[in-house]
């Protein structure tokens, strides 16, 4: 079983979050290269979550943001994503 | 709404707006100057810096403190920025969410009160209900 996080609650006022297990995002400039990878495709499974659970009401598209936080003592890191959404997402100024 | 937000904050908006051009530039410029603007504003407040970079989702990592945005956008640095100011303690409401959003919305609201206006009007702030002359004329 899945341990929720204590930072975040699992839904808010537009948003909902995910337990997403994933590699180590490095702070280390030198690896930015695999840093954007591996951040690109945790927050792709995130989104990807999200559309699952919402569609058809709503997309991807309809993502405003997603706020990461690591998960502490575990051998495999894990994130929880909330993701942020809105259905009358244009463009913001 | 947040009403007591720092003058040196507003101030900075505003010159990265109004006399460096934020919405007049290029997007690779406009980046710059969100990059120049959230530094600035990070002093204010005395946090460290969260790094500014091209992103297909908006997003802020809170281990790397590391801010991602999809395009240009005012309100969206602010926002994102807020998730830092909330990952140094600074946080009013408990829905991280709904304190990013106030946070963001009012200081474009303080700092530019026209462009608000306008913006608002236009729909082109995120999360607002719609402005009331639009209400009123039934438009959307």
């Amino acid at each position: 079983m899945v341990k929720r996080s204590n930072q975040i609650p699992d839904e808010g006022v537009g948003w909902t979050s995910y337990q997403i297990v994933g590699r180590p995002l490095q702070s280390v400039r030198r690896m930015v290269d695999v840093q954007e990878n591996e951040l690109s495709i945790l927050l792709e499974r995130a989104a990807n979550k999200f559309v699952l659970e919402h569609k058809p009401l709503y997309g991807r598209n309809d993502i405003t943001d997603m706020v990461v936080f690591r998960e502490n003592g575990r051998r495999v890191p894990q994130y929880n994503i909330l993701v942020a959404f809105t259905k009358a997402k244009g463009e913001q100024v | 709404m947040f009403t007591d937000i720092s003058n040196r904050t507003l101030k900075i908006v505003k010159k990265y707006v109004k006399k460096k051009g934020l919405w007049r530039v290029t997007e690779e410029e406009g980046f710059v100057l969100l990059r120049e603007m959230i530094k600035e504003i990070s002093v204010v407040y005395g946090f460290s810096v969260p790094r500014l970079d091209l992103s297909n989702h908006e997003h802020y990592i809170n281990s790397l403190e590391q801010i991602g945005l999809p395009k240009v956008s005012l309100v969206s640095a602010l926002h994102e920025f807020r998730h830092h100011m909330q990952k140094k303690g600074r946080k009013r409401y408990d829905d991280i969410e709904v304190d990013a959003r106030a946070w963001s919305i009012s200081v474009f609201k303080l700092a530019l009160p026209y462009d608000f206006d306008s913006a608002w009007r236009r729909g082109m702030i995120w999360y607002l209900p719609i402005h009331p002359e639009n209400r009123d004329r039934g438009v959307d």
